[in-house]
Parts: C-alpha cells; sequence; structure tokens
C-alpha cells in the first residue's frame, strides 16, 4: 500500500487544486525554492499524527493568500490523500476508507473560521463523507517527519521519550507485554532493582551514607511527620525511566574499542550526528517491518527535508542508496525533498518529481515526460552531479561540449547588456549551461518536450535552449579543372551553405512546436566558425590563438598577427571564410585544442567584449532560457 | 446472582464460572453457535468473559469480531463488562455496536448513495435516520382516504404486501386489511424511493437497502470484504432480529461469517418490530447452529423459576437454592390497579428495589393517577413540573412540551432533540427555545396549580399567541410558531371549573421517591434483577394483551412471553395484580403455582 496521489487547494501556496503523483518506495522531490515541496511535506504531515515531531496544528497562515492586491485568504483548506495497491489485509485494515473501491481515499478539510484559537476542521475516511471517522484507523500509518534544520544531538539526548528509548522499547515490546501479564519484572527492571539495591546497602559506595545523611536532615528540618522518604539510586525500576536513562555513545570507527572509549555525541561530528538519529529512526521503522512487532502498522511513511543536510557529498550518496534499499525492501514509502544534486544524480529519474511555480504550482514526475526506455537509461546513466542542476535551474542551455560551455556565459553578457545591471548576466536569471557531452539532445530534451511525435509525455515547465552545430561534410568533390576530381575542404559562407549531417538538426521542427523548448543550430560550420563568420569578431579571435601558439615567434603567429589587423567587417561572407577556416585547424591543432582556446577566448570576452557580433542562433538561445523575448530591452 | 456479586469486585481471574458457562467460553470460533440463556443465567458475564478471550487470544487483525445488541444501554453495558476484564476498552479491530448501527455503518453507508440515487447535501453522504413521528414524503395516491408518510409503511416478506405503521391505529388496521393491487404497490415503492433519494429512511428501510445491495452483482467484492473483515459476529438478543435482518445474517453467513446467537427466545416480546422467535429458530437450523445451554437461574428462587416455567410450559430450570424460594403471590383489585399500591409500597419498607409492571403506558399511568394525560394536560403538566424547578424534570418538561407542540402544530420532528424539528440544525438551539418558551409561560402564570382549568387554558392561550415575537426565539424556529397566533385552547369537557393541581398531583415525584416504587413497561425491565416484581394485569382480557388471560392463553404466543419476560425479573418476590378473580380462573392461577388470598 502506498499514497499515490495528493490533492491539495487553499493551502500554503496551492490556491488553485493542485496534484502530484508519488510512487511506491522513494520520492524525491526536486525544484527551486517556493516551488511548493515543502508545502506538499506540510499537507502529507496535515493528515497524519507523527510520531516524531507531534501532530501539525492548523494556523492562519496556512490557508493560501495570492499576492494581488485585491486577493484575500482561502475560505477552505482541503486535502486529499489516495492510497493505491493495497493488498488484501490493507483492504481489510482500511475497510471504511476503500468503501466499495480498490483505493482508499482520506481528506482533510478545514475552514477558515476560527473558534478560541482553533480553526474548525474535519477528516473523513471513504471516497464521500458518509459516516463518523475512527479516528484510530490513522494509527495504522505510521509517519515520521524530519525537518531540515534538525537537532540530532538534542533529539538523541537521554531523556522523556529519548529515539533511544523508543527504539528500545519497539524491540523489547513483547517481552514487556509477556512480564506484565505475568507480574512479573522485565529482566532489565530486575538487573537494576538489584543494582540500586546493592548501591543503597553497600557499605562500599557513599550511598548508603548519603543517603542517611539526607534522610536524618529532613527529618529535623520536618519533623518525622511531615518528612519525606528519599532514596539515591541509579534509576527507578520501570523499564521506561531505565532506557530514558540511557546515552548513546560514539567511536569514529569501526575498529576494536573498549567499551570505556566510546564518547559523547556532543563531541561527535554534526554530520555524523544526524546520521546516527536518521539511522536510529530506520531502525525502529525496519525493525516494525521485519519482525510484525507493536501496533499493527500498514503503512509506513518517512518523510524528510533535505537528508544532504550536514553531510559531505559521499555521505549524502550512502544515505541515500540505504534509504533507497529500506524503502523496497521493507514496504516504506520514503518522500524527501532536496536541493543536493549529488542525490538527483544518484536516483533513476524515475524516481524524481520536478516542483515549479510559475504562476501555479506545477509537480511534474520525471518518469511521466516520456522518456523511451533507452533515453531514460541515458539519462539516468549520464545524469551526474553537474547536469542536475537542470533539476533546479530556471532555464537551462545546453551545449555540445566544454567549449561552448566556456564561452556562453560571456557571450550572455555582451547579448544581455542592454537589460542593465543585474540583469545582464545568465546568473540574473537563475539559467544554467549545461555540457551534455556529446549530441544527445535528443535524450535530455524530452524532459522538456516532445522530442518526436512518438515520444509523447508532460513537461518539465522550464525554459531550455539546446544549442548545436550545423556540421556539414568537411569536404566536397570539386573538378580539378584537369578533368579530373579532387577533394576540397567545404567553408560554408553567407551564399553557400548547406544543411549539415547533424542528426539531431531533424529535431528541430518538432522541438520548435513546443511551449518550452527550441533546438538552434548554427548557420554555417561549428560553433567558433559560426561565431568567426560575423562581423569584426576573426580580429579578436586571432589575437586570442596567435596569443596561445606555442611557437612565439614563428611565421603561425606572425601570419595570425598580420591578419588580425585586416578590416573584416568589410568583408563579404565568403572573403571572411577562408580566414574562418584557418583559424579552425588552428584551434583544432595540437597546440591549442578546443579547450584551452576556449578558456582563453571567454577570458578575452570577459574583459572586453564591446563591439563584439553574437551570431543569431546563439543570441536565439540565450534570450529564450532567459525568457526574454528579441528586443525587448 | 451469586457470580454476579463476585465479580463487581475482581476481574475474570477471579470468576468462577460453571461447567455449563465454562463451556461456552470454550466453544469454538469457527461454528455458528447458539447459547440458549434463561432470565438469570448470567448470560451478560459469560458474554463479557467470552469476549475476552477471544480478543487476547486473536491473532487476525485487521480482521476483528462485531459484538451486536439491540439496544444502545445494553452495548454501553457490554462494553463496560468487557472494558473491565480487559483493563482497557474494546478497540479496533474489533467492534461492539447496535445490529442497525453495524448495518448502516459497515454494510450501507459507503454503497448507499450508488443504490439510492442520493446527491448529497453539500458534500455530506451520511443518511439521516427517521422515525414514523416525521411525515415527509407523502404518496400521491390515498390509501383508505389518507396520502401515507414514506416513514409510515414497510413492506413485508411474508405476507408480500405493505404494512402501515402510523400514529392511528385504527386507520392502520384499514388500511392492512384493504387490498392492494400491483398499481397501489407501484407507487408506494416510489414514494420510498423518494424519501431515500433525499437521503432519509427508516431503520426498516436500512435492512432492506442492504439486502438491495447484496444481491448486486457489482456489490460482491465489496461484501466479501466485510465478510473478511468480520469473520465473526456474536449476537445478544438473538431473539429480537426480524425477518430482513435474518436475512443478513443468511447472506453474511453464505459468505463465510460465522455467528455466534446468544439469547432465549422465550423472551422475543418485540413483534410490533416485526420479529419472530419461530423464524429464528428456522433460520438458525437452516444455517445448522449449535446449541449450547445455560439453564441454571442465579437470579431467583425455585418457586418463581417454576410458576414462569409453567407459564410457557417450558423445561425445568435451576433456581438459585441460596435464594429462600417464596411462593408467588396474586392479589386482588375491585375496580382500578391502583388500589394495591397501598400493599406494595409496605413492601418496599423491607425490600430495595420493588418494580411495577405493566403491558402499556396507559395501564402504567392509571397506577399512577388513575387516569392517562392527553393533550392539554400534558401542557399543564409540563409548565407545573418547570415551576417545581426540581432540575432532574426539566428533560421531561423539556420533552412532554416539545410532543405537546410537535403534535399541535403538525411539526416534521426527529425524535431525538426533543422533538426537535428536521430543519432545525442545532438540537441545543431547540431545547433551549423549549426551556425559554416555557419558561415564558411559567412567567405569565401558566404553572399555577390553583386555578380552574378554564383560566388556567384563556391565560396559557394569549401568552402562546405572543410566543413568536418573544426575542428568544431563535430565527429558523419562528416561523414553525405561527399556528400558535391564533390558536384554540379549551379545558376538557367537565373539568372546566376543576382545579389543575387536582388532577395533576400525584404525579410520582421522583426525588422523593426515588427508593420506593418504580413504575415500568415489560420492554423498560428487560435484562433487570429486581427484589420484588409486581406483573399488573388490566382489568379485561382481548384489549393489548395486558390480562392475564391473554398471557396464559396461547403458551406459544407472544402476550406469554410478556409474561414469561416480566414474572422472570424478581430474586425473592413475584406478584401479579390482577381484577377481582371467579372461582375457576383461581384455579387455572394456583395450577400454576401462585399462593391466592
Amino acid at each position: 500500500m502506498y499514497l499515490r496521489t495528493l490533492d491539495v487547494q487553499g493551502f500554503k501556496c496551492f490556491g488553485e487544486p493542485f496534484s502530484i503523483e508519488l510512487h511506491d518506495g522513494l520520492n524525491v522531490l526536486v525544484g527551486e525554492n517556493g516551488a511548493g515541496k515543502t508545502g506538499v511535506v506540510s499537507a502529507i504531515r496535515q493528515l497524519f499524527n507523527d510520531s516524531e515531531s507531534g501532530k501539525r496544528i492548523i494556523s492562519e497562515r496556512d490557508f493560501h493568500r495570492g499576492f494581488g492586491k485585491d486577493d484575500v485568504a482561502a475560505e477552505e483548506i482541503k486535502i486529499q490523500a489516495t492510497f493505491s495497491g493495497l493488498d488484501e489485509n490493507d483492504v481489510i485494515a482500511f475497510d471504511t476508507w476503500c468503501g466499495n473501491h480498490a483505493e482508499a481515499k482520506l481528506t482533510f478539510t478545514a475552514l477558515n473560521q476560527e473558534s478560541r484559537g482553533r480553526f474548525k476542521h474535519h477528516i473523513y475516511g471513504g471516497h464521500e463523507y458518509n459516516k463518523a471517522f475512527e479516528t484510530e484507523k490513522l494509527d495504522y500509518v505510521h509517519c515520521v517527519y524530519l525537518p531540515p534544520l534538525r537537532d540530532a544531538e538534542t533529539k538523541l539526548r537521554e531523556g522523556r521519550q529519548s529515539r533511544l528509548a523508543r527504539l528500545l522499547k519497539a524491540l523489547c515490546r513483547k517481552d514487556i507485554e509477556a512480564a506484565r501479564k505475568a507480574r512479573a519484572l522485565h529482566p532489565l527492571e530486575q538487573h537494576v532493582g538489584d543494582f540500586n539495591r546493592q548501591l543503597s546497602e553497600s557499605d562500599q559506595f557513599a550511598i548508603k551514607a548519603a543517603n542517611q545523611r539526607i534522610g536524618d536532615s529532613l527529618k529535623a528540618a520536618l519533623g518525622a511527620h511531615l518528612s519525606q522518604g528519599t532514596m539515591i539510586q541509579f534509576s527507578e525500576v520501570s523499564f521506561s525511566r531505565i532506557v530514558e536513562g540511557l546515552r548513546l555513545l560514539y567511536f569514529p570507527d569501526l575498529s576494536k574499542a573498549d567499551a570505556a572509549q566510546f564518547r559523547a555525541l556532543e563531541e561527535n561530528s554534526l554530520g555524523y550526528n544526524n546520521l546516527l538519529y536518521i539511522a536510529s529512526i530506520l531502525a525502529e521503522l525496519t525493525y516494525e517491518a521485519d519482525a510484525g512487532q507493536g501496533e499493527k502498522t500498514y503503512l509506513r511513511l518517512l518523510l524528510i527535508e533535505e537528508p544532504e543536510a550536514h553531510l559531505h557529498p559521499q555521505l549524502q550518496l550512502r544515505l541515500l542508496r540505504h534509504l533507497k534499499k529500506a524503502a523496497e525492501a521493507r514496504g516504506m514509502q520514503v518522500i524527501i525533498t532536496t536541493h543536493s544534486t549529488v542525490i538527483t544524480a544518484a536516483v533513476s529519474v524515475d524516481h524524481v518529481i520536478h516542483l515549479s511555480n510559475l504562476n501555479r504550482p506545477k509537480a511534474v514526475p520525471l518518469r511521466n515526460c516520456g522518456l523511451p526506455t533507452q533515453s531514460r537509461q541515458f539519462v539516468d546513466r549520464w545524469l551526474d552531479a553537474t547536469k542536475s542542476n537542470l533539476l533546479f535551474a530556471k532555464g537551462t542551455i545546453l551545449v555540445e561540449g566544454i567549449a561552448e560551455a566556456m564561452v556562453l556565459p560571456a557571450l550572455a553578457k555582451i547579448v544581455l547588456q542592454p537589460f542593465g545591471e543585474g540583469r545582464n548576466s545568465l546568473d540574473d536569471y537563475g539559467v544554467s549551461v549545461i555540457n551534455l557531452g556529446g549530441i544527445y539532445f535528443n535524450h535530455f530534451m524530452q524532459l522538456f518536450c516532445d522530442v518526436r511525435a512518438e515520444h509523447q509525455g508532460k513537461n518539465i515547465p522550464v525554459r531550455c535552449s539546446g544549442l548545436t552545430d550545423n556540421d556539414p561534410p568537411k569536404s566536397v568533390i570539386e573538378d580539378d579543372g584537369e578533368d579530373g576530381q579532387k577533394s576540397v575542404p567545404f567553408l560554408p559562407h553567407a551564399d553557400n551553405c548547406i544543411v549539415g549531417n547533424n542528426p539531431a538538426l531533424g529535431l528541430q521542427k518538432h522541438i520548435g512546436l513546443s511551449e518550452f523548448a527550441r533546438l538552434f543550430a548554427g548557420k554555417y560550420k561549428t560553433f567558433e566558425y559560426d561565431i568567426a563568420m560575423e562581423g569584426n569578431n576573426l580580429k579578436t579571435m586571432l589575437i586570442v590563438a596567435a596569443g596561445l601558439w606555442e611557437a612565439q615567434n614563428g611565421t603561425v603567429v606572425k601570419g595570425l598577427k598580420a591578419d588580425a589587423k585586416l578590416d573584416f567587417a568589410a568583408m563579404s561572407s565568403a572573403q571572411r571564410a577562408p580566414y574562418a577556416g584557418a583559424l579552425l585547424d588552428r584551434i583544432d591543432s595540437d597546440d591549442i585544442g578546443k579547450g584551452i582556446y576556449a578558456q582563453a577566448f571567454a577570458d578575452v570576452l570577459e574583459a572586453n567584449g564591446a563591439g563584439f557580433v553574437v551570431p543569431v542562433y546563439i543570441r536565439q538561445a540565450i534570450l529564450w532560457a532567459c525568457g526574454l523575448e528579441e528586443g525587448a530591452a | 446472582m451469586a457470580a454476579q456479586d463476585k465479580a463487581a469486585q475482581a476481574g475474570a481471574a477471579d470468576i468462577e464460572f460453571t461447567d455449563q458457562q465454562q463451556k461456552y467460553i470454550d466453544a469454538p470460533l469457527d461454528k455458528h453457535v447458539y447459547l440458549r440463556a434463561c432470565p438469570g443465567s448470567g448470560k451478560t458475564e459469560v458474554v463479557a468473559a467470552k469476549v475476552c478471550k477471544i480478543i487476547q487470544e486473536w491473532n487476525h487483525h485487521p480482521s476483528g469480531i462485531a459484538l451486536l445488541t439491540f439496544l444502545n444501554s445494553a452495548t454501553d453495558e457490554l462494553q463496560s463488562r468487557v472494558h473491565k476484564y480487559l483493563r482497557e476498552p474494546m478497540g479496533l479491530p474489533h467492534y461492539i455496536s447496535t445490529f442497525d448501527s453495524f448495518v448502516l455503518t459497515h454494510l450501507l453507508s459507503s454503497i448507499a448513495s450508488e443504490i439510492t440515487g442520493f446527491q448529497g447535501r453539500d458534500g455530506d453522504f451520511r443518511i439521516r435516520i427517521i422515525d414514523k413521528s416525521a411525515d415527509i414524503y407523502r404518496t400521491r395516491i390515498k390509501i383508505c382516504g389518507r396520502s401515507v408518510s414514506a416513514c409510515r409503511y414497510n413492506y413485508d416478506k411474508g405476507s408480500k404486501r405493505y404494512v402501515f405503521s402510523t400514529n392511528d391505529r385504527k386507520w392502520d388496521n384499514e388500511a392492512n386489511l384493504a387490498q392492494q393491487d400491483e398499481a397501489d404497490q407501484k407507487a408506494l415503492l416510489t414514494n420510498k424511493k423518494r424519501l431515500w433519494a433525499a437521503g432519509f429512511a427508516t431503520y426498516g428501510d436500512i435492512d432492506i437497502l442492504a439486502l438491495v445491495g447484496m444481491q448486486e452483482e457489482k456489490f460482491k467484492d465489496y461484501f466479501s470484504r466485510i465478510a473478511r473483515r468480520f469473520p465473526l459476529v456474536i449476537v445478544d438478543e438473538c431473539q429480537d432480529l426480524s425477518a430482513e435482518q435474518l436475512l443478513i445474517v443468511k447472506r453474511l453467513s453464505l459468505l463465510g461469517v460465522k455467528f455466534h446467537f446468544v439469547g432465549d427466545l422465550n423472551q422475543s416480546i418485540y413483534g410490533f418490530r416485526r420479529s419472530n422467535p419461530a423464524s429464528v429458530r428456522r433460520r438458525m437450523e437452516e444455517l445448522g447452529f449449535e446449541e449450547y445451554v445455560l439453564n441454571e437461574n442465579w437470579r431467583s428462587g425455585q418457586a418463581v423459576v417454576d410458576v414462569c416455567s409453567n407459564i410457557l410450559q417450558s423445561d425445568r430450570v435451576v433456581g438459585n437454592p441460596r435464594i429462600a424460594s417464596v411462593k408467588p403471590r396474586v392479589i386482588e383489585y375491585q375496580n382500578c390497579p391502583s388500589e394495591v399500591l397501598p400493599a406494595i409500597r409496605e413492601m418496599s419498607l423491607i425490600h430495595d428495589s420493588v418494580v411495577v409492571v405493566a403491558r402499556g403506558h396507559t395501564t402504567l399511568q392509571r397506577l399512577r393517577t388513575g387516569r392517562a394525560f392527553e393533550g392539554i394536560e400534558l401542557l399543564a403538566l409540563a409548565c407545573i413540573n418547570l415551576k417545581a424547578g426540581r432540575l432532574t424534570d426539566i428533560a421531561q418538561c423539556l420533552e412532554t412540551f416539545g410532543k405537546w407542540l410537535a403534535a399541535r402544530l403538525k411539526l416534521q420532528v426527529t425524535k431525538a432533540g426533543p422533538y426537535c424539528p428536521m430543519d432545525i440544525e442545532s438540537k441545543l438551539a431547540w431545547r433551549i427555545f423549549l426551556h425559554d418558551g416555557l419558561q415564558f409561560l411559567v412567567e405569565h402564570g401558566a404553572g399555577d396549580g390553583n386555578q380552574t382549568w378554564s383560566d388556567w387554558a384563556r391565560a396559557a392561550k394569549i401568552t402562546l399567541g405572543k410566543l413568536p415575537d418573544q426575542t428568544f426565539v431563535p430565527v429558523e424556529v419562528r416561523e414553525h410558531l405561527e399556528g400558535l397566533r391564533g390558536l384554540n385552547l379549551r379545558a376538557r369537557s367537565g373539568q372546566g371549573k376543576m382545579l389543575i393541581s387536582e388532577r395533576l398531583t400525584g404525579v410520582p415525584d421522583v426525588a422523593a421517591k426515588r427508593d420506593c416504587l418504580r413504575f415500568e413497561t415489560i420492554h423498560g425491565v428487560k435484562g433487570e434483577t429486581h427484589d420484588v416484581t409486581v406483573v399488573v394485569s388490566s382489568q379485561k382480557p382481548g384489549v393489548h394483551q395486558s390480562h392475564w388471560k391473554d398471557w396464559l392463553r396461547d403458551r406459544t404466543s407472544e402476550a406469554a412471553r410478556f409474561a414469561y419476560v416480566a414474572s422472570s425479573r424478581p430474586k425473592h418476590v413475584l406478584i401479579w395484580a390482577v381484577k377481582k378473580l371467579k372461582a375457576e380462573d383461581r384455579l387455572v392461577l394456583e395450577g400454576l403455582g401462585f399462593e391466592l388470598p
């Protein structure tokens, strides 16, 4: 049994009816801040009694209120959960929540009418409200919530209802029951009782004497009639009190250490304490599932906000893998919200749900994006921590290689310059440049649009530009003027360009029909070539190349510097072509290489990009990703 | 009962059950069982112990047992007994409630709107239960000159016709004998369906709707699931099951549910609700119930037990040897049963609980005051009692006033409230209004017993006419009260010059007479133990089966069972109060085991 759908309305940021589809096992909610991730978790908590953080009370701020001038607070909150995958036992346990259907429903409503500091609320099970609610049924669901800013140390500390006490009580539940029935003491109680007696009766420890003194002193002060009896001992002889006094100690690694060497948690690292805390929660939850112990539980829900808090990437990974395994092995549904690209990279896209809040909150499970199996496998393998950025950005530009990735931000500065300070860089728009490392647009862009007509699916409502090369054949066959043919390098220009061999080009048309995605291709040849073919760009580009050439005093550098003095702006496109071609050869050579060139080129552009002409297709890609219209400045 | 006294101090561990009782406690759960328990056999204690044992050994979670009774008071009683044994209340997955509640909540609620077409009220799909005091959804055709409310008839499978039950017995008899052709039945059914589609139903309708659901293919899985949810159902007082309820039992047993019936067919006295012990016995035979017996009566002395056995001519039952066996007596009255009261009151000086039992409210009222109260007397009664100011009487005053208003103004009411009009949401608001209204009347002199009926009626009429305009009247109530403006209130004929107090004093002062006599109907004393029980016979036989000859005429009749239930209440002394006997009648009663004057 698992929570399949959550419908929320009027609650927190969910003004319009909002719906999110979860699945069994691990669910990872991603999205930028303010998208509604915590809202979803709060809505789930509102339905159940959370054993870790307590019952959630509705407050005035929970009623949605828009930011428009005349917006008023919502009159009603409605949260409805639909549960699916019920087996025979679940269906009997939640009979009234199912009624005559296969799925169970639970609905919570609250009215925006305050009475004695509380808001009128109402909860009912079933597909319609047709009978009073049996609150005991909520105990069949064990829900645990871990907030984002956790104080693991306090939670693990000894004291009433400490984590340890709860875990131990859960582990020993059957034994405690048996002992109570037989009206005997549990072995632990027995032991502590004996130890207490030992302490207070033996003359070896000062305790007996101390007891005597205290007793005498009290009697002297209050008289025998009013005086109370006192006793110093280790703990009350009750299982609860005993385990509540227990403390968890740690040792930094698993090497054999003596019990006395273990230290208190205050000395432990923040991150490790967090792990211990989460581990203790999982221990209790999984023990329940394994041993069929304790309260009858038919659904285990673990809600964790930002599990990555306080953990470095490798530990984040370990924790996530463990959560995933626990979720699958023991019928637990785990819902986490995260900002960590490490975590999103570590799970399959099938587990990820993207939340956004453009004009209204929207949840898009990535498994519904219509990724064909091959694409999904590809994305799963290639969506590493850096690429995962695309799940948190406000806009993305997908590029083929490291060169584009490095140069693009600098080019963007030039394109966005007219929009003024604070709006003139990709960062200002929350746009990320993602290096696909190849022509993999068909796989990744499927998340944002239907790449082909036959792959239909939902789209992440975030703007995505793809940037690719025309990539025509490197050479053409020409007459050599002697009744023969020779192969000549093909250098396209404004009057002579042909559609290239890039397989991605065929996708352009269909992608262009979508709401959020566009694929822009160069007109001529490759990234550097196309840039070189515009305006006076060659001037700057040749100088950069000259600066990078190994033999600074040789002919190549001399030639480059000489060419740099030419007035390219005045030339025709056909005239520039050979220079662009030559430049390309230099860049591709062993002396420089695309990566090094791009780095130097980007530096130069950052320093002074005035007068530089950005090719139309790159310009379009940048504006599209930033959500800007041409001429909007 | 000896065992019961012990139980008062201790938990289950300290009770010693007899072999008979233990045999049932150990009975298997995978078979249908009928526990036949004679009066005073400690049935409630045994059932509580059995349930406790079942719960402690239960390992079929999330399935559970259902423990069903027929009265909320019985449910409360069993719940507290089980709580005492288990040291915690009976909770999920086990369920305790009345049979009606079970059918409504677990069988019908979830599928009701699909069957009836009810669209809900603002998302609220709960069915509102009403009884025949409501008068809504009347038939479009006329039956015996009247259009009848859908709440006042039910279909009887046995006679294959609709049976009417309004508050007018004469009309009921006429209509129930009249011809009922197909067109009539169709119209009656259509009217019922209108009632259901509006989200209303009587308890009888609930059973029928549940049966409709159980017959439809599309609900097959749903009911199978319910059968798995409650693999064992224990029904207390099984003799009170109606024909429809027995059919529900059969359908559930076909789905695998096992039943434990507990009760005594000899104590079946709910014929007016159409339960028939012969049908129960037939059904149990059909489904193969295994019988367990509790036939040791711990409540009464042997002589009382023997008289009871003689009333029904049933098997001998063993009485409690530790209770002195006092021969039951007959006391005669000349004209009115109230003549025996002084003698009875003397008895109450020696014994603690002395209860006077009569077949109907009318006989009871006669006992109390010589004649029943009607109409305007009810209103006066309410006013006078409110003025007397006893807190314990207030609820009764409100109910009397509510009943009078409902009848006089012809309001559509639900019995709860009390007599609260159906369209008024808050029962609390209604009760506050009733109190304020009565208070208003009393302030204007209606609570003064020292006036004649004529004077009182005149003053009351004027005051009532002003009632709708008072500020304390809630808006929703105001429109209902319009009928009070032109109201005609008149003293009963011949009483105009009589003082009110003459008629109305002698009404039992509950507080003062708490330790003296109780007056109850037979239905009111079911399951009880008294020290002394006085069963009052009416003056003439043949009217509503309240005469002892009616009781003895046919040993298999419900009248005989009335006598049996009433006579099996006392621990020590059983008394029958009868009209002066003829010689041959004396012999009959002597033969039964009575001592005559």
